[in-house]
């Protein structure tokens, strides 16, 4: 009995001290939700019934944000219990600013391209962007380089939201009067191909196209894991050296980095695997062809087309790489949506490459970014 | 005479930093009538809210900025030039915007690891880090070494220091980071928030009218250091006062506009060309005068091309101060102050 007494009270005091503190607190908060991501670690996705939370998280300090949004229908109102520090944005966008061109790809394959009112480098777009057709009449604007925008214009063109990277803050000058949400799009951050495509999701919700973003996430994850199990197993792994020397220095991608990360999901044994950067390694000629001496296939991207003429002259001693023989492959970045499909679409990257490493395995092939060079 | 041409000159000065002025809230990449530039200005209806803010949170602030930093850059060369006896010297030389850049280089290029995002306030912050750490081994310098040309050199050295951690900090960047840095050395007076400009030009006016105090030793040293020192000056104080007052209005430039370089090194030498005297008197608030009415100008020939983009000042710059200082080379044996 003593002890039942005793228990009421102290759950009775219990229950007092937590509605006081609650009645004390200005803030409820989040209460549980689904989480919609699955693959990305940068970006955390919560459906809270009445609003969607995206967290990007600061890929330095781990438990760390970068920023955090409440993604709320324009037709609801404003829910009370946004979590703290949250930047509210009103979905979809009506009219945005999209600094980079691999995002414009996206957003027009989500059937939303006249949301974008203007575009940041619009004279890199290809004429395989749609994007180009509308800066060309004019239905877009050209705001200039994404590191020196045009900042009248961007102010004037009254845009819900601006898409940018954090490395582009510096360049941000008087862009926050304009009123408009800044999008952190760090998806280049990810270190997964699947992880990186996942942000179409978020790209959905901005624009209100929610479910057409999950059928073309859903489709390029299964694609993505057919192909890497189709060559999981094989005996064989060719070893995979990548760009070039350009100035007495030759970048390699790190071990843990993406490319790297893609190579071996393609089948490939990349040379540098054992490095735990996520960054590009720099390294000089000789350190390269220690390690690459018997390379089998030799991957090389520009900005351009380019001729064994042209690599020669930049190595002076590619010759002692074997597969500079019959392993030499080249991509023209500009001409070919090499860095567009990198992003959403790593699956059709993933089949190229296993077409190279790989070109027995049915369902893939090769061409759409790279061609052997004889 | 004097009198005169120095208020020919000043009149002068102000009537291209009016109209430059003028140019720079009318032009931009937003085709903005005059009537509603006026408008935006005075608080009036406008067609479009976003107006209101292109002219009073963009182009006010730039131009405000454009006439504080040439200003500020135009005097501290004058002080360069005399502290040190040497027409070329300016405000770049004694590598403190190169502190600065290598304060600018950490952020960007490095501590990108260490913070999430690289912030125009941590750049902020980085730049005068930089700056001010070299003028502070400057000053310790001045204690150590008793000639002005040797201390010259050490920061000519100082700057080459501090140029080799800049390349090595740009060879293991990232071609983002790289591109980013590259664009900020290019120079901007856009950088500066109206909410910032209080502060901004709260230094940068303080530190020109503590150069004032220094005009009664820079003339006495026209005439060389020996007879400064027969005159009563007390040499190194005054050099070290020089160097913390051009120093710091060097700092405080560059950290907001990045390095701009060509307009303190020029200046001086059209003050005196269009005053034809060197008495710091009137040459220092006219150098100021001057040197605000170029800044202007090369923020104005910076918006120019409009919608199609914008000229990096560093590109502006020369194309004013290369001319003049060939002029000076060439005609120097005619020039008085070389006499």
């Amino acid at each position: 009995m003593r002890h039942t007494i005793s228990t009421t009270i102290l759950s009775a005091l219990t229950l007092l001290a937590g509605s006081c503190s609650q009645a004390g607190s200005s803030h409820v908060g989040p209460v549980g939700g689904d989480t919609l991501t699955r693959q990305a670690e940068v970006l955390t996705m919560i459906d809270r019934g009445t609003y969607v939370q995206a967290d990007v998280a600061d890929p330095w300090h781990e438990g760390r944000l970068l920023a955090r949004y409440a993604l709320v229908h324009r037709d609801s109102m404003m829910p009370d219990n946004l979590p703290e520090g949250a930047t509210a944005v009103r979905v979809p966008l009506e009219r945005s600013v999209v600094y980079a061109t691999i995002h414009t790809g996206a957003i027009a394959e989500l059937g939303a391209i006249d949301r974008i009112a203007a575009v940041a480098d619009g004279e890199w777009l290809t004429d395989s962007d749609p994007a180009r057709r509308l800066l060309d009449e004019g239905r877009i604007t050209n705001i200039g380089s994404s590191t020196a925008p045009l900042i009248e214009t961007v102010i004037d063109l009254q845009p819900d939201a601006i898409l940018l990277s954090p490395y582009e803050s510096m360049s941000r000058g008087g862009i926050e009067t304009a009123g408009a949400k800044l999008i952190e799009m760090a998806d280049y951050m990810e270190l997964s191909p699947t992880g990186r495509a996942e942000w179409i999701l978020l790209l959905g919700y901005l624009y209100g196209r929610e479910e057409r973003a999950r059928e073309i996430y859903n489709s390029v994850t299964d694609r993505y894991e057919a192909l890497r199990a189709a060559v999981a197993g094989v005996a064989k792994r060719p070893q995979v050296l990548t760009e070039r020397l350009t100035s007495g220095v030759w970048y390699v991608p790190g071990g843990q980095s993406y490319m790297a990360r893609l190579i071996t999901d393609a089948g490939g044994d990349y040379l540098w695997a054992d490095r735990t950067e996520t960054g590009s390694i720099p390294l000089d000629e000789a350190a390269v062809i220690d390690r690459a001496a018997d390379a089998d296939i030799w991957l090389v991207k520009d900005a351009k087309d380019i001729s064994r003429d042209v690599i020669a002259a930049d190595v002076p001693h590619a010759d002692a790489i074997k597969a500079w023989r019959d392993g030499l492959w080249t991509c023209n970045s500009l001409a070919t949506p090499f860095y567009n499909d990198l992003a959403f679409h790593p699956e059709r990257v993933l089949a190229e490459y296993i077409g190279i490493f790989h070109p027995d395995t049915p369902g893939v092939s090769t061409g759409r970014y790279f061609k052997k060079l004889k | 005479m004097t009198g005169t041409r120095t208020r020919v000159s000043v009149w002068a000065a102000l009537a291209v930093l009016l109209a430059t002025t003028v140019g720079c809230l009318l032009l931009g990449s937003v085709d903005i009538p005059a009537a509603d530039v006026w408008r935006a200005l005075t608080g009036g209806e406008l067609p479009r809210e976003s107006w209101r803010v292109i002219v009073c949170e963009t182009r006010v602030p730039a131009t405000l900025t454009a006439m504080l930093a040439g200003a500020s850059l135009a005097v501290a060369g004058l002080l360069m030039q005399t502290t040190f006896d040497n027409p070329l010297a300016g405000p770049s030389i004694l590598g403190i915007s190169t502190g600065a850049s290598l304060g600018v280089a950490v952020v960007m290029l490095a501590a990108g690891t260490i913070v999430p995002v690289v912030t125009r306030d941590l750049v902020l912050v980085g730049a005068l880090i930089g700056a001010l750490a070299v003028m502070g081994l400057l000053l310790a310098m001045s204690s150590l070494v008793r000639s002005a040309t040797m201390l010259l050199i050490v920061g000519i050295l100082i700057g080459y220091l501090a140029s080799s951690a800049i390349a090595l900090l740009n060879f293991f960047s990232s071609r983002d980071g790289v591109h980013s840095y590259v664009i900020w050395g290019l120079g901007n007076f856009g950088g500066v928030r109206m909410a910032d400009i209080p502060l901004f030009a709260g230094a940068n006016i303080t530190l020109i009218l503590a150069s004032l105090l220094c005009i009664k030793p820079l003339n006495a040293l026209l005439l060389g250091q020996q007879y400064a020192e027969s005159a009563g000056v007390n040499v190194r104080l005054w050099r070290n006062a020089a160097l913390l007052i051009s120093g710091a209005l060097t700092a405080a430039v560059t950290a907001w506009c990045g390095p701009v370089g060509f307009i303190g090194l020029v200046v001086p030498h059209i003050a005196r060309l269009a005053l034809h005297t060197s008495n710091h008197r009137s040459l220092l608030p006219v150098t100021a005068v001057f040197g605000a009415a170029v800044g202007v100008m090369c923020q104005l020939l910076s918006v120019a091309p409009g919608q199609y983009g914008v000229i990096p000042v560093n590109a502006i710059t020369p194309v004013i101060g290369v001319p003049v200082i060939i002029y000076i080379i060439v005609c120097r044996r005619s020039i008085f102050y070389f006499r």
